[in-house]
């Protein structure tokens, strides 16, 4: 036998770990067209809907509803897959799936910010003409949640629970100064200096999301819409005065020096030491603020929760948030999917995850019912806040757009960056993608 | 049945795993860098384009920014990597009570998950809470914490640490097996012929390690190229300096670009362009140590 030269070993050697990486990603999208044959559920056969969604959804909550439908529908049984911890996580495996176009899930949870890009790609089943006078039927939800799932016109998923950016502030520290709650950011600004200066020590005056993360994207838009602004012109006065805002808020301390790191969680555990007169957040903090938390609260009982200010007499907006239920391209019982998420959009099951879970409902009526508003009484002043809070860009390229927005964002907030550059580069990036 | 055909049969089970898993995978990526496959883009369709992603790639001003990251990255990584694991194996080698105690050193950061280094790294730096700055501002070296990670010049040096500190532990690994094989009595002989202990490493031990040096050299410098796990969890490649990330890799352009933007045409592209970097230097790397024989 021909021996082999221990230096032709190491070249092979190296060929093959070399090759180990272009075994990544690329090949799935040449994986086996097995097209899914389209059986429609009978009515005597029994078919199982296999529904991913991720830990952080809480699957518990969902569960009972799936049992009760169930009951209502003996021949549609709903099994749950779980998997990733984090939006991007749980993307990174929908997307491995669908790109192979596997047909073992039914229906998946998406991140509001996904269905156009599920669209695009053809992973998400159009729900129009499964759902009759498909128009009359959306308007009883918030527009916004409506307009994330919507691609030229057609309905690619219906909104599971709806989520916001709000204005959390300190009760107690308004009063003890006798402060009104902000309604424009130079209301806040005066307020926070005042009341920051008195109280001293590390008290945080207003507290964003600087990091290279969707609640930068959020925090930017946010405040390019208060002052009148859209993500089509960033590079304007309007942007100059919204992103001007957040980076002077870190010059002039109203805004910790660290903003550039601070992700979502960090500024919900800072608020919740007490650290912070007010912050931007999502409404899952308002739990853990109030208790419910791994974490002691030293602001329970003394949070309120508003919507944000804005910048003269302009209209206060925020970002729409929560996840989207879509049905699989490839799945084989569409029909029994829809009818599954029909149900789960439903008055009553929407009322039970708000009760339940704490979870924004995505139909209007149910922020004055009596037993939603018993058990989150802040849902209330939540309603204006979350009826005219704003899709982020619904692209295809979304992905892309977000890197883009928030990248710049995090770059202006460090001081890497002017607020001029920033506002160029995101310019000059975007206007190919949103054209 | 003859020798040659048992070793054939007995060779037959890698070879068809490396069939499966590497090598199909390996060619249908190439064979998919030929067409435009842009799934959030589906009226382009999946037309036959030949080299065109190749040729998009010279004016890609991220790929050209990537490929300038990984390479600098890589230079100075492999190079740290080498300056402490050879002293640090030198030490886990020498007689000493000691001894013990710096080869489970040398074990630890090469047995971590390179993730959980990545974030360990990421809190030890963290801009408010981080150990380092808590340090700084303790011993008056700085009056306000150092922004290290949304810094890009600091941040390209947090990653440099990070990773030498992972990567010397695996030098270190490969230089001691090196070390142990080398007899003791060649050290001895020089030791009589009136070598001095410096004189010793250099004209002894050193052209002993070679071989072993060159293997972990290789390896080192694959991964380097290849680097994706520490700076995508350290960093996410960024911050951004003009329009692109100051520690964006090949390795993180390719995952967005294939795994978060879904163009698997140009990402198939961009992953051939990584495979051919990596040979290209390990080939001419072959070469240079055959041309030394």
């Amino acid at each position: 036998m021909k021996k082999i030269a221990p230096k032709k070993a190491v070249l092979l050697g190296s060929l093959l770990i070399t090759a180990g990486l272009l075994a990544a990603g690329p090949a799935l999208a040449q994986a086996t067209q097995s097209q899914a044959t389209q059986s429609q559920a009978g009515s005597s056969k029994v078919v199982t809907l296999t529904v991913f969604m991720g830990s952080q959804q809480r699957p518990e909550i969902f569960q009972p509803l799936f049992d009760k439908f169930t009951k209502q529908n003996p021949n549609i049984r709903v099994k749950i897959e779980q998997g990733g911890a984090t939006s991007e996580a749980q993307n990174q495996y929908l997307t491995t799936v669908l790109a192979a176009r596997d047909p073992s899930l039914d229906i998946f949870l998406i991140d509001v910010v996904r269905p156009a890009t599920f669209a695009a790609a053809g992973w998400a089943e159009p729900l129009d003409s499964y759902i009759p006078s498909k128009d009359q039927y959306v308007r009883a939800f918030l527009p916004g949640t409506i307009a994330s799932a919507t691609v030229n016109g057609k309905l690619y998923a219906l909104p599971a629970f709806t989520d916001a950016q709000f204005l959390y502030y300190r009760r107690d520290l308004l009063a003890k100064y006798n402060a009104s709650v902000p309604r424009t950011w130079d209301e806040l600004t005066q307020t926070a200096a005042r009341i920051t200066k008195a109280e001293g020590g590390n008290l945080q005056g207003l507290n964003f999301q600087g990091a290279p993360i969707e609640g930068a994207v959020c925090n930017f838009l946010e405040l390019l819409w208060s002052a009148g602004g859209n993500v089509n012109e960033v590079d304007s006065a309007q942007g100059q005065q919204g992103l001007g805002f957040l980076v002077n808020a870190v010059k002039t301390k109203l805004s910790p020096a660290s903003s550039a790191e601070m992700k979502t969680d960090d500024s919900r555990q800072q608020f919740q030491a007490g650290n912070v007169l007010f912050g931007m957040n999502w409404s899952y903090a308002w739990a853990h603020f109030q208790g419910k938390s791994p974490d002691p609260t030293k602001v329970k009982g003394n949070v309120g929760v508003a919507k944000l200010p804005v910048f003269a007499k302009n209209s206060s907006s925020t970002c729409v948030g929560g996840w989207q239920w879509g049905v699989s391209s490839f799945g084989r019982n569409k029909a029994a999917s829809v009818k599954l998420l029909q149900f789960m959009v439903s008055a009553d099951a929407q009322r039970e995850i708000a009760v339940k879970g704490a979870y924004l409902p995505v139909r209007r009526a149910l922020y004055n019912d009596a037993a939603v508003v018993e058990a989150n009484p802040h849902f209330k002043t939540l309603f204006t806040a979350v009826s005219s809070a704003r899709s982020r860009p619904v692209t295809p390229a979304y992905p892309r757009v977000s890197e883009i927005i928030r990248s710049n964002v995090s770059a202006a907030v460090s001081g890497n960056k002017t607020v001029d550059a920033a506002l160029k580069d995101m310019q000059q990036g975007l206007a190919p993608l949103l054209k | 049945m003859g020798e040659e055909t048992l070793a054939l049969f007995l060779l037959l089970p890698a070879a068809l795993i490396f069939g499966a898993v590497m090598l199909y995978p390996m060619l249908t990526t190439i064979y998919n860098s030929l067409f435009v496959n842009s799934l959030t883009e589906p009226y382009l369709g999946t037309p036959f384009v030949g080299l065109k992603h190749y040729a998009d790639m010279l004016h890609d001003a991220r790929f050209l920014n990537a490929l300038k990251n990984t390479l600098l990255y890589g230079t100075i990584t492999v190079a740290g990597s080498f300056l402490i694991g050879v002293p640090m194996a030198l030490v886990a080698h020498a007689e000493s009570r000691l001894r013990w105690l710096a080869r489970v050193a040398m074990l630890l950061p090469w047995a971590m998950p390179p993730v959980i280094s990545a974030l360990i790294f990421q809190w030890l730096f963290n801009g408010q809470y981080g150990v380092m700055n808590d340090l700084l501002v303790r011993l008056h070296l700085t009056r306000n914490p150092v922004a290290f990670l949304t810094n890009p010049l600091l941040a390209g040096l947090v990653l440099v640490i990070t990773v030498i500190w992972k990567t010397s532990s695996f030098v270190a690994l490969i230089a001691l097996g090196g070390l142990q094989g080398i007899p003791q009595e060649l050290t001895e002989a020089a030791e009589v012929d009136g070598a001095s202990r410096l004189q010793g490493f250099w004209r002894v031990t050193l052209p002993l390690l070679g071989p072993a040096l060159a293997v972990a050299f290789i390896f080192r410098v694959i991964s380097a190229i290849q680097v994706f796990d520490i700076p995508y969890a350290l960093t996410g490649g960024g911050p951004s300096v003009g329009q692109y990330g100051a520690t964006e890799t090949l390795g993180i352009y390719i995952y967005r670009t294939t795994l978060e933007f879904l163009d698997f045409g140009y990402g198939a592209a961009l992953s051939v362009a990584l495979f051919a970097v990596s040979l290209a230097v390990t080939a001419l790397y072959v070469r240079f140590v055959r041309g030394g024989e």
